[in-house]
């Protein structure tokens, strides 16, 4: 074999590190090193850097294309979607850590959470549909949109209809917990079944690979979302909640499949 | 000897798997109204041509322009 597509060394450090700050964040949030308002503020910015740098990542590799190249489109469009998620944050953060008010739900950080599906959605669905010419593309669409619905009809029953008929809370409220479970699964879950069901058709070929990394990411964050709603709807939700260590590991995944993909863009060889 | 119909399998086989591998050089063949055991040196600027539209849409043009400086490399 003339090139072995291996995982290079750098895509690697992006996992492990990603997870590890992650993951120290986690732990001194949950420590609760300087009290309540330096956890907060640690759980805040540590958010913040940690999906900021995945949002790096997932750009520059998207930049690494030329600007006719559909993998650019792609990329830039998952990135955005990470980007929108990290104004987001800031937002909460400036409100929580700043002004030190708690952050209303719905409020506006939900304007950037609410936004980054429609791009992370397009980018996933758009670089399945790229297979087209290569493998079957209708099966995998038919079973993702069959398993998908059924995920958003089972969310529905165990989550959404309790937060519905619960007098206690809001419209707009009412709203945004419809729309996130449905966004999950339909704009991040259907995309990810979709694409993963796509590029199981290469079997080991090295293609695949960035895309399996950033399934494996979208499905933590979909989990992570459902779990927050429901912490939310409790009143249980807080910093140091294992929802941010899944957020954040979601996005260190789907950087990790950024930087996989830069890994397969072979260097010119100098003349 | 290997034809020039494995060769390409083999080149392109790391990135897309030995299936659609397999798929895209019997597609060219096809087209030219061969087998893929018939393709010959003569078909090189078709098959060239299908491997940048297939992988176009899915693998850096830097990427696919070495595959194919590879199969160019492998009938010489």
């Amino acid at each position: 074999m003339r090139s072995t597509h291996s995982i290079s060394k750098s895509t690697w450090l992006v996992l492990l590190l990603g997870t590890l700050a992650a993951v120290i964040v986690q732990v001194l949030v949950i420590a609760g090193v300087g009290g309540e308002s330096v956890t907060t503020a640690v759980s805040d910015l540590g958010g913040v850097l940690v999906i900021g740098a995945a949002a790096f990542i997932t750009i520059r590799t998207a930049l690494r294309f030329g600007k006719g190249e559909a993998l650019r489109n792609q990329w830039l469009s998952i990135g955005i979607g990470i980007v929108l998620y990290v104004l987001g944050d800031v937002v909460w953060t400036y409100i929580e850590v700043i002004k030190g008010l708690e952050p209303p739900f719905p409020g506006v950080p939900d304007l950037f959470y609410m936004s980054l599906y429609v791009f992370m959605g397009y980018g996933i669905v758009s670089a399945a549909f790229a297979y087209k010419g290569l493998v079957r593309v209708r099966t995998p669409l038919i079973a993702s949109v069959v398993i998908s619905v059924a995920s958003a009809a089972a969310l529905y029953v165990v989550l959404v209809k309790d937060i519905l008929a619960d007098a206690s809370v809001g419209t707009l409220e009412k709203a945004l917990d419809i729309y996130y479970p449905l966004a999950d699964t339909l704009l991040l879950l259907l995309p990810a079944l979709f694409i993963v069901f796509v590029v199981s058709q290469l079997g080991r070929g090295a293609l695949a690979i960035p895309w399996r990394f950033v399934v494996a990411g979208v499905s933590l964050l979909a989990v992570a979302d459902t779990v927050y709603q429901w912490l939310e709807w409790q009143e249980l939700y807080g910093a140091g909640s294992i929802v941010d260590l899944g957020w954040m590991l979601g996005y260190v995944l789907i950087a990790t499949g950024a930087s996989a993909m830069h890994d397969l863009i072979v260097p010119r060889v100098r003349a | 000897m290997t034809s020039l119909a494995e060769m390409v399998v083999v080149i392109l086989e790391p990135y897309v798997g030995q299936m659609v591998a397999d798929t895209c050089v019997r597609a060219t063949a096809l087209s030219l109204g061969k087998s893929a055991d018939e393709l010959q040196g003569a078909d090189m600027p078709a098959l060239e041509s299908n491997v940048k539209r297939l992988l176009g849409p899915i693998a850096p043009m830097q990427t696919i322009e070495h595959i194919v400086a590879e199969i160019e490399g492998g009938i010489r």
